[in-house]
């Protein structure tokens, strides 16, 4: 008989920066209701600033606190809750009432100075101190998962392991980082 | 006393360094904000929001996550006559149930150096709670009618619950037999509600308006000519609301709500509140509150939009 899931199984947790009026914590909206994004997923924005699990080279990288079918994030039908499908808040003028609702994200920025701890790890890759982080693009079975980067500059580096790798107080599985943004250099400009 | 001399003596409370006299003075702009909000948003005149203690919450597994379930009356497969002898066939009672998901709604920030605000004429504190209850009201009246569009499909598509149209394209102008065409929309669904509030905005008021004698049949001619078709409790049988968010209700739309009875549930976990913080000059406002809010009952909602309509 199966254990029923909880709310620690997919979990990102903040250790260093959060909380704060100056986190770099973003909201933005999921690109789709319909590809979930679990918490602590690495995510990548698109070219709508729109939200996917993945590291989508040259995007801008962030780590989800929520996950896109959590009830903050998007609400059963007919909720209020996570039915808003535009982005202003407070800007009227941006609401758009007649599309599909996506879920509402929020995002630790790489940009920002966080140490975090996540459960949505490559558990085929070792994470000693120091090792720097990507993940596979966008629309792939590992997508939004972090493991070893196979070399700095050749992909976006989207964090480097403090603590390592080890089983946290929920018995779960997890990495501990700080965030990181550092792009990789074009093909074009490296050949 | 003039704006200025309010506006001097609230900079004072927050710059005071003393915390009971910011708390005093954040307390101030929270009681104007939420008694405007009660008054003019729209989900909250549709369905009146409830205030729930965290107790009232209902857990679940594997979240934690704020979400109260509802129960709806149960369906039953109808009697039937049975030849002597017989016995009616059994059936499990069931429910329907529904999650009224909460969360925080917050505005953004507003920050400035009260060195600057000082010089203002306008009432700071009006600045903050009028941009407060704008930026409130959209997110919660948006998602309210983004949810109930994204329920009622598109226009002429068939609602899977219900299996009726509850989204119609009406034809003919804004006439007093196109407006109670629009008004039968909900009754024709198995649920059998009847509308109790429509929800217009000001451009399609005016479209009433222009309707004669002969088209109202009485005095309320005159009265439309000289007041205006404005909110009311009573036209056609059914309680108005005219709206100035063209935005949230289009010129040629009518959303019909039934009684909230009937709708749905909207919770209020967290009133509206205003977080004011001072650190020596620079001052921070932002508004927020925990709410929730769900149509429970999609037979509760319908929506006309009318063609023809003269600009």
């Amino acid at each position: 008989m199966a254990e029923a899931p909880q709310m620690f199984d997919h979990f990102l947790d903040p250790k260093l920066g959060y909380p704060g009026p100056t986190a770099l914590v973003k909201r933005v909206l999921a690109a789709s209701a319909d590809d979930e994004i679990v918490r602590g997923s690495v995510c990548s924005l698109d070219a709508n600033g729109d939200c996917v699990a993945g590291v989508d080279e040259g995007a801008l990288h962030g780590f989800a606190f929520n996950g896109s079918t959590d009830f903050d994030a998007i609400g059963d039908d007919g909720n209020v809750i996570g039915n808003l499908s535009g982005r202003g808040i407070g800007n009227i003028e941006n609401l758009s009432l007649n599309e599909a609702a996506k879920p509402q994200m929020l995002l630790f920025l790489c940009t920002g100075g966080f140490e975090l701890e996540t459960t949505e790890f490559d558990p085929d890759g070792s994470y000693p101190a120091n090792t720097f982080l990507s993940g596979d693009a966008s629309g792939g079975a590992d997508s939004g998962l972090i493991r070893p980067a196979t070399m700095v500059y050749a992909e976006d580096v989207v964090g480097q392991v403090t603590d390592g790798e080890f089983n946290n107080h929920n018995a779960k599985a997890v990495v501990r980082f700080v965030t990181m943004h550092l792009p990789a250099i074009p093909a074009s400009v490296l050949a | 006393m003039n704006d200025e001399n309010y506006n001097k003596l609230f900079l004072d409370q927050l710059t005071s360094g003393n915390e009971a006299m910011v708390k005093n003075a954040a307390r101030a702009v929270d009681d104007f904000t939420r008694l405007r909000v009660r008054e003019e948003g729209i989900l909250r005149q549709v369905l009146p929001f409830t205030t729930l203690a965290y107790s009232d919450l209902d857990k679940q597994v594997d979240t934690d996550k704020n979400v109260r379930v509802e129960e709806m009356e149960p369906e039953s497969p109808g009697a039937m006559g049975i030849p002597y002898g017989g016995l009616p066939g059994s059936y499990q009672i069931t429910q329907r149930r529904y999650r009224v998901v909460m969360a925080r709604i917050a505005t953004a920030q507003a920050t400035k150096d009260t060195g600057q605000l000082y010089a203002y004429e306008t009432d700071v504190r009006q600045i903050v709670s009028d941009n407060s209850i704008k930026d409130i009201l959209a997110e919660e009246d948006g998602g309210w009618f983004s949810a109930c569009n994204q329920l009622l499909g598109s226009a002429g598509a068939t609602v899977s619950q219900t299996g009726s149209v509850q989204w119609e394209e009406i034809d003919g102008g804004v006439t007093r037999e196109s407006l109670n065409d629009a008004l039968s929309i909900m009754g024709k669904t198995p649920r059998r509600v009847q509308p109790a509030t429509a929800v217009v905005n000001t451009q399609f008021a005016r479209q009433i308006q222009k309707w004669g004698r002969d088209e109202i049949g009485g005095d309320l001619a005159q009265e439309l000519l000289t007041r205006g078709f404005t909110s009311r409790d009573n036209f056609l049988n059914v309680r108005w609301l005219v709206t100035i968010k063209r935005e949230i209700v289009g010129d040629s739309a009518m959303f019909m709500f039934a009684e909230p009875k009937f709708l749905g549930k909207a919770y209020a976990l967290e009133d509206i509140t205003m977080f004011v913080k001072a650190e020596a000059y620079l001052v921070r406002f932002f508004a927020y509150e925990q709410i929730g809010a769900a149509c429970g009952n999609v037979g509760g909602i319908a929506r006309a939009d009318f063609t023809g309509i003269s600009a």
